[in-house]
């Protein structure tokens, strides 16, 4: 089986998309300069970070992977827990990337014989307790802390702190994806390599490890946006179901992938509490439905397909205009 | 009715009804994967039909135990296409069948089961106002629903096992008959098992729509399956235990919210087991 088509070519390539997408991050609390407005902006911030999560695992390891609320869980977890014991929003950013990496290696420890075959089961159970157990017992009220002086109670600001964790986190995942470690894993998840050699687990520690460090992320982001007590339907085991809408609607293998599907994810749950839907998962869970019987690449691989060229001109046809 | 009694009852009948629809689970595990990891999806089907006999709760029980257990084969077929669809594509990760066909189960649910229960006729479910000492669906009628559910299931385990109970079919059966005969036996056993048509109570439905959760059935029947590592009676007996573990985990925590507690240790247990002592199974997942 061929590896997946990594991206060759470079961030050179994709500076200036880079750059229009952070623009328009940048000027998104200006444009709409309310708190409600700055908060779906951090809960955005926190979904591209689960994309990246989940790009890792499906993507890359091309395995489905469910553990990712309950690496959220552990991440917010951590916040509160530094927090409360008087560390600052620095140590329990760290604190929270570790233990949803830890969170990540429980969901794989039971099935390291053939993580292929038994993670999906595992990390669903994982979800499922950690779903039981933390929202009940862990979460508690929590006051706004502060990072380099600046105060992350206000909406705004948490957003910029958000932000720029992500962009930081998509950097970093992007040149791992590039490095041999990558690779690496790309390998493992065409189904050759060292995931097929008995003992020998390192590649499928390594990418839990990354995938649930990301998503630990963003919880963080979610706890203090949520002051302490976020909403238990986030660590539900149909919310990771609905999760998997953002890579296999954006684009599995690709830093682009996650961007597109936490946008396309957010706009179907706004959408959906706009018609009274409490449950955003339904909706997100009807997209997975449909990224499933559609083509594997995704928005994204589709974008990339056609080009900015031949879109344009897709466009023009179309418009009669051509 | 003491609590006591009602919840160990309840833990009875679901015992047996988990026996049944574990039965059809260990049965597919064994027959269609070649290995002992269940289908998720194969038990998130019968949730679906928890919540559609709900809806046709005001039909007379016999047609509405045939038009459920008739929508169960179609799910199930339904269930078949988007597995073999998602799967159709190389590039797709593994066991995306099993996460497609559970999502589009919990969607379903999510369609059949509105969050105000007003629309289906039935009385909002207050919090505490229903504990599951008091719950309907244990007594006789119950423990017969149960016990009606573990034979229905088992015999279709029995037929999607067992190659003399494959010749008793003209032509075998297919995948797409198996799927089809496993839905309409989860449908059947799991409505029976909830006590929907067993018991007339609105208030009964109301409990049975709070259990027609398409994660927790696929998290049970994942369990028991994988504690019968492929073995049929195994998985049956898995189901029983799981049951009685259940009950006693009601009489500590009356709200049930830790009720899958029993089953995610029984199933880390058994993988935890299983990963240790078999081989992958050759022939993929299929």
């Amino acid at each position: 089986m061929s590896v997946p088509p990594a991206p060759a070519s470079g961030f050179r390539r994709h500076l200036p998309t880079a750059g229009v997408l952070l623009a328009a991050a940048v000027l998104w609390p200006f444009l709409l300069p309310t708190p409600a407005a700055h908060g779906t902006g951090s809960q955005a911030v926190a979904l591209v970070l689960i994309g990246l999560s989940l790009t890792v695992t499906v993507g890359w390891l091309r395995v489905v992977t469910l553990f990712q609320p309950a690496a959220v869980a552990a991440g917010a977890a951590a916040t509160g827990a530094l927090l409360v014991r008087g560390h600052g929003a620095g140590v329990a950013l760290a604190g929270a990337a570790v233990l949803g990496g830890i969170a990540g290696m429980l969901a794989l420890a039971p099935a390291a014989a053939d993580p292929r075959r038994w993670l999906p089961a595992t990390s669903l159970l994982l979800t499922v307790a950690t779903g039981l157990v933390v929202p009940r017992y862990v979460f508690r009220p929590l006051a706004p802390p502060a990072l380099l002086g600046m105060d992350l109670g206000r909406h705004r600001t948490l957003y910029f702190t958000g932000l720029a964790v992500a962009a930081l986190a998509c950097a970093v995942v992007g040149a791992l994806q590039r490095a041999r470690f990558g690779r690496r894993l790309l390998t493992v998840g065409a189904g050759a390599g060292a995931g097929d050699v008995p003992g020998s687990p390192r590649p499928w520690v390594e990418g839990v490890a990354l995938s649930g460090a990301l998503a630990g992320i963003a919880g963080w982001v979610g706890m203090i946006l949520h002051e302490g007590l976020p909403s238990p339907l986030d660590f539900a085991p149909t919310t990771a179901i609905a999760y998997l809408a953002i890579p296999l609607l954006g684009g599995a293998w690709s830093i682009a992938g996650a961007l597109v599907g936490a946008a396309v994810f957010l706009l179907a749950a706004r959408i959906a509490l706009a018609m009274g839907h409490a449950a955003v998962t339904l909706p997100a869970v009807l997209l997975v439905v449909a990224a499933v019987m559609g083509r594997p690449g995704g928005l994204a691989g589709w974008a990339t397909r056609v080009g900015a060229t031949g879109r344009a001109a897709q466009l023009l046809r179309r418009l009669r205009l051509g | 009715m003491r609590p006591v009694e009602g919840a160990l009852s309840a833990g009875v009948v679901q015992g047996l009804a988990l026996g049944g629809v574990l039965a059809v689970a260990a049965g597919w595990s064994r027959s269609a994967r070649g290995g002992m990891l269940p289908h998720l999806g194969v038990g998130a089907v019968g949730g679906v039909a928890v919540a559609l006999g709900a809806r046709l709760s005001a039909l007379p029980p016999v047609l509405a135990f045939v038009v459920v257990g008739a929508a169960g084969a179609v799910l199930g077929r339904l269930a078949l296409l988007l597995d073999e669809r998602a799967r159709d594509v190389p590039q797709r990760p593994s066991a995306i069948g099993d996460v497609a066909v559970l999502g589009a189960a919990v969607a379903c649910v999510g369609l059949l089961v509105p969050l105000q229960a007003a629309p289906l006729g039935m009385p909002p479910l207050a919090a505490g106002a229903l504990p599951m000492g008091a719950s309907p669906v244990g007594g006789t009628g119950g423990v017969a629903g149960g016990l009606g559910a573990f034979v229905l299931g088992a015999g279709a385990a029995f037929l999607l096992v067992s190659s003399r109970g494959q010749r008793l079919l003209p032509g075998g059966l297919n995948p797409g008959r198996r799927w089809a005969a496993s839905g309409a036996a989860l449908a059947a056993s799991t409505v029976l098992a909830g006590g929907v048509l067993v018991t007339a109570d609105e208030a009964a439905r109301a409990v049975v729509l709070a259990g027609a959760d398409p994660v927790g059935l696929a998290v049970r029947a994942a369990a028991a399956a994988l504690a019968g590592r492929g073995s049929t009676t195994e998985a049956a007996a898995a189901g029983l235990g799981l049951g009685v573990a259940e009950a006693l985990v009601r009489l500590i925590d009356p709200t049930g919210a830790t009720i899958l507690l029993p089953a995610i240790g029984i199933a880390v247990l058994s993988v935890l087991v299983v990963s240790q002592t078999a081989a992958p199974a050759a022939g993929g997942e299929r």
